[in-house]
């Protein structure tokens, strides 16, 4: 074998010899003529960088290419065939010195980079080329041989090479980008590593049966030749598959359909629905703890192959509403489509109420009377939502034309002006309080409550629903500290805590109408378990303060204990019920807890479902009076407050 | 009796469609000089491969000093073998070659290669790409035998050589090898240069060995009958008519049985009998 080898470098020395010197040469030739805005080494980099994409590539197409054609030419077989060597050994040890010269090669690049790899300046394609760069480089050296003692050309072997490293590189890399950017659906390690062995063994083996066919002249040469072929396309196949089962998966994904913009004004969800859409398929629909759907855009894939090699989200954005008579107000607007604006419920469906074909951005109003507001690309329009079937009937606010020069900051803009017709629309609503232009007083309806130095004259203050009634949570300033009020529906305002919270800003309600907020973290350290394996990881623990429906106030509550004995990379807390003392809380994806209200007290953890654990960048969980409705990766999912799961 | 070297038992080999060797048998004991007749196309490069193990045999069993044709090269490495169209690395010199290849054959016995050379008028820093066609013969005939072995392959030996390069590989390396108890394999379209040194000719036609003799047979048991002839020509195994002008027809008489009872047939009262030259027997062998 060591002879064969040897002869074998001493074939193609000169071939290699010229490659290897336009390789050294190209870095005093860099040195000399860079560009002024470079230095010698970033010149030296970038010819470095030319020839790893394009130049090394080409050689190893040529040394391998060159490599096969010969092993298969009548003169190699003449000259090589007689000794005592088996024919295989031979063709491999003309392979063997063709990647040996190609791993030289890349070698020889790779120190003069300064053995280091530029990863925080290459995109994402080119990190994934250089991550995977040995395995490419060896495809294309083991195919362009294989396929080029197939063909007895070099031309014709190293391009099928590079064609069929195009088809199976393609769909991994897709593959790779649409999970790094959106969601991890398919095992993508196990795909490369299994691809990888089929192009290994698989060239390998191929190339034994050509051996067998072409120099041994075996029997059943054809069906060697046709397993051989088989051989070289299939690892193809499981990056085109893992492809199928990632658009298969992509098909499942559900994500809640976020409203565009969270503000004070947002009108308070719907509680016990969820909008949902599956935004690799378009579909949109409202569903219920029951699982019962009301459909407000019709599955509509796109398919076509650029989407089968990067599914690509809708992205759909609207709200819900709940109207007085219990049904449900749906705004969805998708970029592709005509925004739409539909009522009803998941168990009766939805009906179409208004198409807005030109809508930018739309919310709803929860007013003195229910509307909508609307942003056109000629202005702005309002419409109250009737009820019954009478028509929506649209009013203009402002025209763009006229209004879009003025800046939004200065308060004179389309928005800004927007803004305040939101503002004035929401005060005098029931259940809605203002605050006087002195800072002092907050008038709700007929009810005045007195909050010296209270903050931000121009919000309207939306009320919250305790036990006693409708109570109105103010921000204040008091010497040089901010502190919250309370203002009760049978009594005088009072101090409720020692810190700032405003609700939509740092408070939230729970759907049962339990207020929570934080202003405050303390750092602890979890153990995470990821894709990487275990680790540790600090975290920032928030650290509650909960008005109850019963108007009982809990400051500074941690669930510090509850985290420390779970596995978790942390991700939102939010509390999402408070019954008899036990607390519930909803941690990122991950968990529902459910607490005593002593923090170091027992408590009770149930693992959300495993296809939506880590696997979202931000809550897909909906709390509704009976439980948590889960937008997950394989559909949607119920879970009640004792950790019983299900799927919709 | 010498043991047998060399063991082909119903070789068969395809090629496609087309049937090659046919369930083929050929033996050949240790010292023997085995002639393989046959037309172009009838096979003995094929055999030949198969018996070097460099083509798979489709079916049937080859026995060579103890092994058998595996894949792995080994068995090349127990023959000599000089091909039709010997073939070098462009870029070695003669010497190189002998290099390369003793690094491949352990009874390699450089020695003795290198008085080849110089038996041969062989320049061993002449590179193989400027060496005309006789030299490169030399070469193969060197490589062949350098590592002493006990079976010679030979596939048409001597085709296109001029007749002194032919003479130095006839008259001296064969009979040398021959002399020295090697068993040969030959296959030559001219046969009968190598009559001197054949124990044995083996006729392939049709995919098989459809014909064997002696050397003594082939030098001593096979006539030229001439004769005038009218009517049909007795139905003797052995007769075989070669040409006629008129009634004048010639005959080859295989075996000398044969020859006895032509001599009782009227027909042949007065037929011109002699003994035919090899070169013309092997035409016959082969039917031309």
């Amino acid at each position: 074998m060591k002879n064969m080898l040897t002869l074998q470098f001493r074939k193609s020395r000169l071939t290699f010899l010229v490659m290897l010197g336009a390789v050294l040469l190209s870095v005093p030739a860099a040195m000399l003529f860079h560009p002024r805005s470079m230095t010698g080494p970033e010149a030296v980099n970038l010819a470095m960088l030319f020839w790893a994409l394009a130049g090394l590539p080409l050689a190893i197409m040529t040394l391998a290419g060159t490599a096969g054609s010969d092993a298969a030419s009548d003169g190699a077989r003449a000259a090589e065939q007689p000794l005592p060597e088996s024919q295989y050994r031979q063709v491999f040890s003309a392979l063997a010195a063709a990647l040996a010269q190609a791993a030289l090669l890349i070698a020889v690049v790779y120190a003069l980079m300064g053995f280091s790899l530029p990863f925080d300046r290459l995109t994402f394609v080119n990190t994934h080329v250089a991550r995977h760069y040995v395995f490419y480089a060896a495809f294309l050296a083991l195919y362009g041989f294989t396929l080029s003692y197939a063909f007895r050309n070099a031309v014709a072997g190293g391009l099928a090479a590079a064609a069929l490293l195009g088809l199976t590189a393609v769909p991994l890399l897709s593959a790779a980008l649409f999970q790094q950017l959106m969601l991890k659906l398919i095992p993508l390690a196990l795909l490369n590593t299994l691809t990888g062995a089929l192009a290994l063994a698989g060239a390998l083996f191929a190339l034994r049966l050509l051996c067998r066919a072409y120099a041994r002249r075996e029997a059943r040469a054809a069906a060697k030749v046709l397993l051989a072929s088989l051989l070289l396309v299939a690892p193809a196949i499981p990056p085109f598959v893992g492809l199928a089962v990632l658009n298969h998966k992509a098909a499942d994904v559900t994500w809640p359909v976020y409203p565009l913009s969270l503000s004070f004004r947002e009108p308070a969800g719907t509680s016990d629905v969820m909008l949902v859409q599956k935004p690799f398929t378009g579909e949109v629909f409202l569903i219920d703890e029951e699982g019962r759907r009301a459909v407000v855009f019709p599955d509509d894939s796109a398919g076509g192959l650029p989407n089968y090699f990067f599914p690509v989200p809708a992205f759909v954005r609207g709200q819900t509403m709940s109207a007085p008579d219990g049904d449900v107000w749906v705004y969805c607007d998708r970029y592709d489509k005509p925004g739409v604006l539909m009522k009803g419920s998941a168990a009766a469906g939805l009906k179409l109420r208004a198409v807005l074909p030109d809508s930018w951005r739309a919310d709803f109003v929860r007013g003195k009377v229910p509307g909508i507001a609307e942003r056109r690309k000629d202005g702005f329009y309002y419409a109250q939502l009737p009820s019954g079937d009478a028509p929506v009937k649209w009013e203009s606010l402002a025209t763009a034309a006229r209004e879009a020069a003025k800046p939004w900051l200065t308060g004179t803009g389309p928005e800004a002006l927007m803004d305040a017709f939101l503002r004035s629309s929401l005060a005098g609503a029931p259940g809605v309080a203002v605050l006087s232009v002195d800072r002092k007083t907050v008038t709700a309806g007929s009810r005045t409550w007195t909050v010296p130095g209270a903050l931000g004259p121009k919000s309207p203050l939306i009320g919250v629903k305790l036990k006693d009634g409708i109570n109105y949570i103010v921000p204040a300033r008091e010497g040089k500290k901010e502190v919250t009020y309370i203002c009760p529906p049978g009594g005088k305002a009072r101090k409720l805590w020692n810190d700032y919270f405003r609700l939509g800003a740092n408070l939230w309600a729970a759907p049962d109408g339990t207020l929570w907020g934080y202003n405050r973290k303390s750092r602890i350290t979890l153990t995470v378990i990821s894709t990487d394996g275990v680790s540790k990881k600090e975290f920032d623990s928030p650290q509650f303060n909960i008005l109850t429906r019963g108007g009982r106030s809990i400051e500074s509550f941690t669930i510090d204990n509850v985290l420390r004995g779970l596995t978790t990379d942390g991700g939102d807390i939010s509390l999402v019920r408070e019954e008899n003392g036990a607390l519930w809380f909803t941690i990122g994806n991950s968990y529902l807890v459910r607490t005593g209200d002593d923090p170091n007290g027992p408590y009770s953890a149930w693992e959300l479902p495993e296809s939506v654990r880590d696997r979202f960048w931000r809550s897909t969980l909906q709390p509704t009076r009976d439980g948590i409705i889960i937008s997950a990766m394989d559909g949607v999912h119920f879970m009640d407050w004792e950790g019983k799961e299900r799927k919709l | 009796m010498n043991p047998d070297i060399l063991t082909a038992k119903d070789l068969r080999k395809a090629f496609g469609r087309k049937q090659v060797l046919k369930g083929l048998d050929l033996s050949a004991s240790k010292g023997e000089v085995v002639g393989i007749l046959g037309r172009n196309g009838s096979g003995k490069t094929t055999l030949f491969n198969i018996l070097m193990d460099l083509t798979a045999m489709d079916s049937g069993s080859v026995e060579i000093l103890g092994s058998g044709p595996d894949g792995s090269g080994r068995l090349r490495g127990l023959i000599g073998y000089v091909p039709e169209k010997p073939a070098f690395h462009q870029f070695m010199t003669v010497k190189e070659v002998l290099d390369f290849r003793a690094g491949f054959f352990t009874r390699w016995d450089m020695q003795k290669a290198v008085e080849l050379c110089k038996k041969l008028e062989l320049d061993g820093t002449a590179k193989v790409a400027a060496l005309s066609k006789g030299n490169l013969a030399k070469l193969a005939w060197i490589t062949a035998v350098a590592h002493n072995p006990e079976l010679l392959l030979l596939d048409e030996p001597t085709s296109g050589l001029d007749y002194l390069v032919r003479d130095h590989i006839l008259n001296g390396l064969i009979h040398e090898l021959a002399d020295g108890g090697k068993t040969i394999i030959v296959s030559n379209h001219r046969m009968g240069e190598m009559g001197g040194i054949l124990d044995r000719v083996c006729v392939l036609g049709n995919g098989v060995i459809s014909a064997q003799h002696s050397a003594e047979f082939l030098t001593g048991e096979v006539f030229k009958a001439g004769v005038r002839l009218e009517g049909r020509a007795p139905e003797l195994d052995g007769l075989i008519p070669l040409r006629s002008a008129g009634a004048v027809r010639e005959f080859a008489v295989l075996g000398r049985g044969t020859l006895e009872k032509l001599k009782l047939e009227k027909s042949f009262a007065g037929a011109d009998i002699s003994p035919m030259p090899l070169e013309e027997t092997f035409k016959v062998l082969l039917g031309e």
